[in-house]
């Protein structure tokens, strides 16, 4: 395999930090929104907040870590696929269960929603790949 | 720590087989509804191709290839994560397109379509990968 191909591109580093800055932001804005202390507005200003989530997130999954080697590639390739899984899996199921207990009733879901949680699996994988890494 | 890095769990080879002929009863049924053969809700229809073809879509993707070794699986978990990182793009970009083009900011894209697109996505990066190896 070539070089290029072992590799992923990635962003520098302060990506993570504007990452983090907006996903803070976001939660925020969602939360006082929800205490009803901020009135946002319609459907369009949610469906906003929720692709900025997904921004914040890409931003902060795709810069580089402290130590970028073959093995944190791997941890990062193998947590994609299983976010990628896990995703696909739930909206099956979740789909399924609408299906014969709502009986017939439409998916709730957007895709931001979906790839939000998606993201939220692929940090997990990341925490508990690294955490078995340095156990053994 | 090898332990770990070769816990790669893939299907036996006949599992395409069961994937294809899902896709297949997916078309089946997205053709007898265009063709209003059967009348069923519009919802109703769409959540069943539409799961029936993820799910075969998610089979031929686990399915084992006949050769597999560790750079077949690099490539597979590349072709995953660009698939992936390609539908967050879409995702997040296609709304501003809607609100630059129609003034609404809206994604006419169900979970289920963007899914569909990561994964034929999937199988175009693999197949380029696999060539240019």
């Amino acid at each position: 395999m070539k070089k290029n191909e072992k590799e992923l591109f990635l962003l520098p580093r302060y990506y993570r930090i504007v990452g983090y800055t907006l996903a803070i932001i976001t939660v925020l804005l969602n939360i006082l929104s929800s205490l009803d202390i901020l009135n946002l507005g319609g459907e369009n200003s949610q469906n906003l907040l929720s692709t900025v989530l997904l921004l914040a997130f890409f931003l902060i999954s795709s810069s580089k870590g402290k130590i970028e080697d073959e093995l944190s590639l791997k941890i990062r390739l193998r947590a994609y696929a299983s976010a990628f899984f896990i995703g696909v899996l739930f909206l099956i199921f979740k789909t399924i269960s609408n299906l014969i207990f709502d009986k017939g009733c439409c998916n709730q879901y957007e895709a931001v929603d979906i790839l939000n949680l998606m993201y939220i699996n692929y940090f997990a994988q990341v925490y508990i790949i690294k955490k078995l890494y340095n156990e053994k | 720590m090898k332990k770990i890095e070769n816990q790669h769990v893939f299907l036996p080879r006949y599992f395409r087989v069961i994937g294809f002929l899902l896709a297949l009863i997916s078309v089946v049924i997205f053709i007898l509804r265009a063709s209003e053969i059967i009348k069923i809700d519009l919802d109703v229809f769409y959540n069943i191709s539409g799961s029936i073809l993820l799910l075969a879509l998610l089979l031929i993707a686990l399915t084992r290839d006949k050769i597999e070794d560790e750079l077949t699986i690099i490539i597979r978990l590349k072709a995953f994560s660009v698939a992936f990182l390609t539908g967050v793009f879409l995702t997040i970009f296609e709304p501003y397109m809607n609100l630059f083009l129609d003034g609404k900011f809206y994604s006419d894209k169900g979970p289920m379509g963007i899914l569909i697109f990561m994964f034929m996505f999937f199988f175009f990066v693999k197949y380029q990968l696999k060539k240019s190896r």
